[in-house]
């Protein structure tokens, strides 16, 4: 094997031009690989992140944006009235999707008071907002937009500053919030909500206070009761969906790497038949040809395995850490050990199986017709 | 039928018995449409330790036959039994095995591998018997002294002259020490002078080792240094006095 490896090195390194030529080829289809994996990894993360599980979201049904969403009144009282038995806590919400700059991010408002013990929402920095022109900011959002403590961000005609920079389980807190009564007072809408967030009581059964709640005549008719980490993963569908293009591109990755793989030791085949045809006449054997084409094979995959892995993490660690942002959805782009591991094995499964696949010739081909070549 | 060969007196050293019999070889090709005869009912008695020399034109069959001798392609219709091995009905690996065990090669373009310095190309059948790289590459310096090149074993193919490259590929067929060498065209790159050194070089083999060499020419000079003279002309073989 160590002979093999030898040999196989020495053959790459001898065409070392038209080597790197297949190499770059190859590499930059792993880089598109992982650059594509750690776009669907990034992507999958944010869908799947779990929220606050005792949480329940009353918002009007079939609503695509819930910026748009309307909530009477009546409906915050009818669930207000199952505090204590059943409910810990019921807070009014507002959705906003606001444009800070050049990107669109998602402003949320609802007490104050609600944040920490409602949206587990974890102070990193600063203070909460105190102050009419103070705003708090996911530090998710933060990072991918370049925000600090004191950063002033433009708001429905208002300037506002970072006041606090906080961490939260959950996509929902990506964005920037506010105390509820200071939206209300920006949009011009005293008084009106978009939504509720119910926390279930300690010893309440979240799936009986749903069914009661979604059954209460006040809520009934116009709203639907969610638990609040499927409605998040409801309204990340289309964050699925680019997980699945993502996931797609991926597998046509693959696809190609394979094509690349196959093509490189097609070419190094045709252009070696008449050495093959020599080492068969000097007694080696068919396995052991091919064994060795495969080695090569394999080298020159991980070869560019190393190199497409390299470009991807000099490139993610180019693009701002990683952390960019798309339409206001905070995502980290990296590369996890898993996928660079599996990238490692599908690459050289593949390469493998090239040179395997595009051997077979040799093994019909007699040794006088390779020497012809 | 072409006229049957008589054998020469074995040469001092050689070792005793035939090694090489055949009778009645036909290989057919098919180019496009064509059917090619390239050989036509060949019968050969070839002695351990004899030095042949097959001459005839081009295309007359000689590469042919030689590939058939050693192995590497299967004749038609036919009886060739090599080295005790009967050739016309080994398996692809049986065949490899004969190749590995009983044959050396020595082609006209020398078919040394680029990549790879004169020693490790000397070395390549001992590493296919199975020794070890140490081992194969001490066996590989060895030879490559006896054939003049011990200083220049470390130079890759494109670094040495075409004479230089026919010494290594004479060096790597003798490697192992086979029952029999065949060389196609072994000076049909070369200058004379060159060509001569070749020839000589084989002919020393031959006569220290006994081994038998079977060498394919057009070159009527070179005819003149074997044991015995063939003639293969339109597949046809004769013995050449």
């Amino acid at each position: 094997m160590k002979t093999l490896l030898l040999y196989a090195w020495k053959d790459i390194r001898h065409d070392w031009a038209r080597t790197l030529l297949s190499i770059t080829g190859l590499a930059v289809l792993v880089f598109s690989y992982h650059l594509l994996g750690a776009m669907s990894a990034s992507f999958s993360n944010f869908a799947r992140d779990p929220g606050v599980n005792r949480n329940l979201i009353v918002i009007e049904a079939d609503l695509i944006d819930p910026s748009e969403a309307v909530l009477e009144p009546d409906a915050l009282a009818a669930a207000r009235a199952y505090i204590p038995a059943q409910v810990a806590r019921v807070s009014p919400h507002i959705f906003r999707q606001v444009r800070a700059g050049e990107r669109i991010v998602q402003l949320r408002a609802a007490p104050l008071s609600d944040w920490e013990p409602l949206y587990r929402m974890q102070l990193l920095q600063g203070g909460w907002p105190e102050q009419p022109h103070e705003i708090a900011c996911a530090e998710t959002a933060a990072r991918a937009n370049g925000w600090t403590l004191g950063s002033r961000v433009r708001i429905y005609g208002s300037d506002f500053s970072i006041s606090a920079i906080f961490r939260a389980q959950g996509s929902l807190f990506a964005a920037l919030w506010m105390p509820l009564e200071r939206a209300q007072t920006l949009y011009g809408a005293s008084g009106r909500i978009q939504a509720m967030y119910v926390q279930a009581a300690e010893s309440a059964d979240i799936e009986q206070l749903r069914a009661s709640l979604q059954a209460n005549p006040a809520i009934a008719s116009r709203y639907t009761v969610f638990y609040e980490d499927s409605y998040t993963l409801r309204n990340n569908q289309i964050i699925k969906d680019v997980d699945l293009l993502g996931g797609i591109a991926k597998v046509l990755a693959l696809l190609a790497i394979t094509f690349g793989a196959y093509n490189a030791t097609s070419l190094s085949l045709v252009e070696r038949a008449r050495e093959i045809g020599c080492l068969r006449a000097l007694g080696f054997s068919n396995t052991v040809t091919r064994l060795l084409l495969l080695t090569r094979s394999l080298l020159q995959g991980l070869l560019a395995y190393s190199l497409g892995l390299v470009l991807a993490l000099v490139y993610i660690a180019a693009s701002a850490g990683g952390q960019v942002s798309v339409y206001g959805v905070p995502l980290i782009f990296s590369v996890s050990p898993a996928q660079a591991l599996s990238g490692l094995l599908w690459v050289a499964a593949l390469a493998a199986a090239g040179a395997w696949i595009s051997s077979r010739r040799l093994v019909g081909a007699s040794v006088a017709d390779l020497l012809r070549e | 039928m072409n006229q049957n060969l008589t054998t020469l007196p074995l040469p001092p050293g050689s070792r005793d018995g035939l090694i090489i019999q055949a009778r009645g070889l036909h290989k057919v090709y098919l180019r496009g449409q064509e059917r090619v005869e390239a050989l036509r009912g060949v019968d050969l008695d070839v002695r351990a330790g004899e030095f042949v020399v097959l001459m005839g034109p081009s295309g007359g069959g000689k590469s042919t036959l030689l590939h058939l001798l050693g192995g590497i392609d299967r004749p038609s219709s036919g009886a060739l039994t090599v080295a005790g091995v009967a050739l016309e009905s080994a398996s692809e690996s049986q065949l490899t095995r004969f190749r590995r065990e009983h044959v050396g090669f020595v082609f006209q373009f020398y078919n040394l591998l680029p990549s790879i310095d004169a020693q490790e190309n000397t070395a390549l059948p001992l590493l296919a018997k199975g020794a070890s790289r140490r081992e194969a590459l001490r066996q590989a310096e060895a030879v490559l002294a006896q054939v003049g090149l011990a200083d220049r074993r470390r130079h890759k193919p494109s670094q040495l002259s075409g004479g230089e490259q026919q010494r290594v590929a004479i060096a790597r067929a003798v490697a192992t020490d086979p029952r029999l060498v065949l060389a196609d065209e072994p000076t049909g790159d070369l200058d004379s002078a060159a060509a001569d050194a070749v020839m000589r070089l084989m002919r020393d083999f031959n006569q220290r080792l006994g081994t038998t060499f079977i060498i394919a020419t057009h070159n009527e000079r070179l005819g003149a240094g074997g044991d015995r003279l063939l003639e293969l002309r339109s597949g046809l073989l004769r013995e050449k006095t």
